[in-house]
């Protein structure tokens, strides 16, 4: 009876035959561990990217979105729970797409972009990595939609195939890790690191839980470190939180929580802030940080004006916007 | 006697207290544990209908990346703790 110890993610999980890791999919099966989601998704959506979300990735266009059963945190407040808190052998729907045949479907939906999101694509690491690398040779970008928690190898092995991801930061705090998430939080901030490393386009999300994670002096913490270690240019949404799953009992997070997270952020350095789950917000839109021009103007996922240029500057003053615009 | 039954009343009250106290004891510590992130954990599944959707082809036998056999005497070294 041969235990097999899994490097994907940093819980390593020490999996005795016929068990599964934390993630409920990868199972030890006669002594080699199976990927059982491989190119059996179980979410197939065509988004716009503004619903990932990325602001500063190819605005506007679709983006085909995939997702298999299992996930390594476990959220009390997960908004996919039905999907990232079971194994795949109790999900009712299972599709049949291997690799080359995902690809195809995005091409023939029109999508300039494949997402690996809704769960957590690290569980279904191999699926992700062949996609990758067939959507990459047919002219897809690859896009990582993640809370981060994996290690660093099996992560900068995948991330010469990536071109952008929006990696969760779910608090500036180890301990509201272990309390809501179930994991720990300097991995999350390694793999950030090693993103921006590898030349990925990071933006990052930050769920605001009323009570739990939306002090203040945190929300600076942070900023400050995203600025420090991630470049001032770096987007970061901040999203509001809706009771669900284990996390009925708080109520859905104030809009001046959101105003008072977003002033801050921004005093701390940081140039694009942007507020989520909150349509008509004035924080949904981009602005130039030199003169504050409307740049895109977006109502939710909808983007109503567009005035950058086309190399991605503002048209009055000419400050270069970072992003991969086109 | 009268004296005698409110004793045992206020006994029982307080029997009823305690009770209740464990209960809420062993709730919060069952709900603690829940939330420890789980360091070398794995989960028992249901392998026999595992096997059926293997079988069906609904799921797949794809080996993964990233593993390799324990060697003995790892976990004892690495004790449970999760993220390095």
């Amino acid at each position: 009876m041969s235990t097999l110890v899994c490097e994907l993610c940093p819980r390593e999980c020490e999996i005795p035959e016929g068990g599964s890791g934390d993630c409920r999919i990868r199972v030890n099966l006669g002594g080699k561990l199976r990927a059982t989601t491989y190119g059996r998704p179980s979410a197939i959506h065509v988004d716009p990217m503004e619903k990932k979300p990325l602001y500063h990735f190819l605005p506007g266009s679709p983006v085909f979105s995939i997702a298999t059963a299992g996930c390594n945190l476990h959220c009390l407040n997960c908004q996919n729970w039905q999907l990232s808190q079971r194994g795949g052998e109790e999900m009712e729907q299972i599709y049949r797409a291997d690799p080359r045949e995902l690809v195809k479907l995005a091409r023939d939906q029109s999508c300039e972009s494949i997402a690996y999101t809704y769960s957590d694509p690290v569980v279904f690491y191999e699926y992700v990595y062949d996609s990758s690398e067939i959507a990459r040779e047919s002219g897809l970008h690859n896009v990582f939609i993640t809370a981060g928690y994996i290690n660093i190898p099996p992560l900068r092995r995948l991330c010469g195939l990536l071109d952008a991801t929006n990696t969760d930061l779910k608090a500036f705090d180890d301990r509201f890790y272990r309390e809501t998430n179930g994991g720990t939080l300097q991995p999350v901030l390694d793999a950030l690191v090693t993103f921006r490393e590898e030349a990925v386009w990071v933006e990052v999300t930050n769920l605001l839980i009323p009570t739990l994670n939306d002090d203040l002096a945190m929300i600076r913490r942070m900023a400050k470190w995203i600025g420090r270690e991630l470049g001032t240019g770096t987007p970061l949404h901040f999203s509001r939180f809706h009771p669900q799953y284990r996390m009925r009992n708080l109520p859905p997070t104030p809009g001046d929580t959101l105003d008072r997270a977003r002033a801050e952020a921004m005093d701390a350095g940081l140039k694009y802030v942007y507020v989520g789950n909150v349509v008509g917000h004035e924080g949904n839109s981009t602005y130039c940080p030199v003169d504050g021009t409307l740049l895109i103007e977006r109502v939710g996922y909808r983007i109503t004006e567009y005035n950058l240029t086309d190399d991605g500057r503002c048209p009055l003053c000419s400050e270069q916007i970072p992003g991969i615009w086109q | 006697m009268r004296q005698y039954f409110r004793h045992l009343r206020d006994i029982q009250l307080l029997g009823l207290v305690c009770v209740t106290l464990v209960f809420i004891g062993l709730f919060l510590t069952a709900q603690l544990q829940q939330l420890e992130p789980k360091g070398s954990g794995w989960r028992r599944i249901d392998i026999e209908l595992l096997q059926k959707r293997l079988e069906s082809g609904d799921l797949s036998d794809h080996e993964a990346a990233w593993y390799h056999p324990e060697i003995e005497g790892e976990g004892d070294v690495r004790d449970g703790e999760p993220g390095r």
